[in-house]
C-alpha cells in the first residue's frame, strides 16, 4: 500500500522506519523521503502521523507533525528570476 | 533528572557530536550528549546538500580532509547501514579568468597531499556537463569528492552509538558550567545538573554561549544558509556537485529533485533566523539560471535554512583550551563541517582516551585568534565556498 504518492513509499517501508526508531514524522521523512515531494507531505502527513501513533501507542497528539516550509505551493523557479531590464 | 554522571559529556547532538560520541562509546568510555532541540541532527547536521570536498581546502584542512576520505569510504561498512555515499566528484566552475587562474594554482598544491584535480576549459566543462551554459569561463573538476546523505549519517553514528551504551538527553539545554579550581567538574542544564570531568563543545552556532559560560570568548559569526529544492526532472546534471562562488547546486540522483544554495556572500546576513528569505530565493534563481538555464521552468517545492558558524579566518576551533581544564572545542566549522564528520570524532576519542592526536591539529587551535584582529577583516574579504 503506497503512503506517499509523491515518492511512492509504501506502507511497508514506514512501518519498518518507525520500528528502526524515527518516531516523528520528520525521522520518517528523512530515513524513507515519505513527505519529500512534490505535495510536501500535505497529502501522506497525517498517515505517517497516524501511523507512528498506532506503532508506538501513543496518542495522535504527542506525534511530532513535520516543519512546513515555503513555498505553500509549487513556484517556477524563473519567476523569481531578476533580469536586466535593457 | 538526578544526580547524572558520566565520563565525558557532548554538548551538541549534530554531525561532529555524533561521530565523537560514537566513537568514544565504542572505545568504551561512558559518554552522554546532551542536546537543546527534540532530536538529532536538527540543525546544520540535517540542512546541508552532503558534499564532501577537497578541492579548494585550506592547507591545514587538506591533511585531515585526505585522512577523513578513507573514514568515508569505509564508514557503509563500519556502520552497517548505507550513507548513499556517491564518489562522482565535484566540479567548481569558474566564473571569470581570475578565479580560473587561481583553480589552476590549486592543482599543483593539492597534488601534494595526494588530492587529484583537473583544470578544465570552458569547452571540456561543458563537454563534462552540457547543460552547463557558456556563461563560465571553465572550471576546476575533483572526480573523487563524494556526496552522502546528511540524515543517514547521523543516525547511523547515534544508532551504533546507542548499541556501545552512549546516552542522549533531547530538549534539554546546557545552561552553565560547574567550574573549580580551573577545571570543569559538571554541566548545568534546565532539566538539572550532570556532573563529569570532560566537556566536548560541539554546540555549531552556539558553541560561542557555552565557551562564555568557561569565561572563554570563541569568535562565532552565526551566518543563515539557504536552499531551495525543485521537483524531480530527468538528470540533465552529471551526479556532482557543482559549485561557483554565486551559487551550489546537486541533482540527486534517485529522485532527481535538485537542490540550489547560495553561497554566503561576504558581508552577508548574520543571525540565527531559519526563516526562509524571499530575497535570497531571487538571488539563488537569478544566480543558478545563468549557470544552468535548463532549470527555467522548473518548480520550488521547498526552502530549508541551516545556520552556519563561520570563525573569522572560516576554519574550525579544535583543542583544549589552557584556561579551563576538561574543556575541548569542536566547533567553528564555518560551511565545511559535514565533510569532515569522521575525522572529527576519531580525532575528538584520541585526543580524550590517549591524550594526543595522530594527525597535527595545533593550526586549529583558540589561540590564533588572540593575536590580533586582522583575520577578523579577512572574514569580509572573502568569498565563502561552503558547500
Amino acid at each position: 500500500m503506497i503512503i506517499c504518492r509523491c515518492e511512492e513509499v509504501t506502507k511497508e517501508e514506514i512501518v519498518k522506519a518507525i520500528a528502526e526508531g524515527c518516531d516523528s514524522v520528520t525521522w520518517v521523512k528523512r530515513k524513507t523521503r515519505a513527505g519529500m515531494g512534490l505535495c510536501q507531505g500535505r497529502t501522506c502527513g497525517c498517515l505517517v502521523a497516524r501511523l507512528i501513533a498506532g506503532e508506538t501507542n501513543q496518542g495522535l497528539g504527542q506525534v511530532l507533525p513535520d516543519t512546513r516550509r515555503p513555498p505553500l505551493r509549487p513556484i517556477p523557479l524563473d519567476i523569481l528570476e531578476e533580469r536586466d531590464e535593457k | 533528572m538526578t544526580s547524572l554522571r558520566a565520563d565525558v559529556v557532548i554538548v551538541g547532538g549534530g554531525q561532529s557530536g555524533l561521530s565523537a560520541t560514537y566513537e568514544l562509546a565504542k572505545a568504551g568510555v561512558d559518554v552522554l550528549v546532551v542536546e537543546k532541540r527534540e532530536s538529532l541532527a536538527m540543525e546544520a547536521a540535517g540542512r546541508n546538500p552532503g558534499g564532501i570536498r577537497q578541492i579548494g581546502r585550506d592547507i591545514h584542512e587538506a591533511p585531515l580532509m585526505v585522512a577523513a576520505m578513507r573514514r568515508w569510504h569505509g564508514l557503509e561498512e563500519e556502520l552497517g547501514c548505507s550513507i548513499e555515499l556517491t564518489e562522482d566528484g565535484y566540479l567548481w566552475v569558474a566564473l571569470s579568468e581570475d578565479e580560473l587562474e587561481m583553480q589552476r594554482g590549486l592543482v599543483e598544491r593539492d597534488a601534494a597531499y595526494g588530492i587529484k584535480e583537473f583544470a578544465l576549459e570552458r569547452d571540456e566543462v561543458r563537454k563534462m556537463a552540457p547543460a552547463v551554459s557558456d556563461f563560465i569561463s571553465g572550471g576546476l573538476y575533483s572526480p573523487t569528492d563524494l556526496i552522502a546523505n546528511p540524515f543517514f549519517v547521523a543516525r547511523g553514528y547515534f544508532d551504533r552509538a546507542r548499541e556501545y551504551g552512549a546516552r542522549f538527553l533531547f530538549d534539554t539545554e546546557v545552561i552553565g558550567l560547574r567550574l573549580q579550581g580551573g577545571r570543569v567538574r559538571g554541566v548545568v542544564t534546565d532539566q538539572g545538573e550532570i556532573a563529569t570531568d570532560v566537556v566536548v563543545n560541539a554546540a555549531g552556532p552556539w558553541s560561542d554561549r557555552i565557551g562564555r559560560m568557561a569565561g572563554i570568548e570563541i569568535p562565532i559569526t552565526p551566518c543563515p544558509n539557504q536552499f531551495i529544492v525543485t521537483e524531480p526532472m530527468p538528470p540533465i546534471l552529471p551526479p556532482f556537485l557543482l559549485i561557483s562562488s554565486i551559487a551550489v547546486c546537486r541533482q540527486c540522483g534517485a529522485r532527481g529533485h535538485v537542490y540550489i544554495g547560495n553561497t554566503n556572500a561576504p558581508g552577508g546576513i548574520s543571525g540565527y533566523s531559519k526563516a526562509t528569505d524571499y530575497d535570497e530565493m531571487v538571488r539563488t534563481a537569478t544566480n543558478i539560471l545563468k549557470i544552468v538555464p535548463a532549470f527555467r521552468g522548473l518548480n520550488i517545492i521547498r526552502t530549508w535554512v541551516g545556520t552556519i558558524d563561520f570563525t573569522p579566518d572560516d576554519n574550525f576551533v579544535f583543542g583544549r583550551v589552557e584556561q579551563v581544564k576538561g574543556l575541548i572545542l569542536a566547533c567553528g566549522f564555518s560551511g565545511h563541517g559535514f565533510a569532515l564528520t569522521p575525522i572529527i570524532g576519531q580525532l575528538l576519542c584520541e585526543l580524550i582516551v590517549e591524550g594526543e592526536t595522530s594527525l597535527p591539529v595545533d593550526a586549529f587551535r583558540l589561540n590564533r585568534f588572540e593575536r590580533g584582529t586582522a583575520e577578523k577583516a579577512k572574514h569580509f574579504a572573502h568569498q565563502h565556498l561552503d558547500a
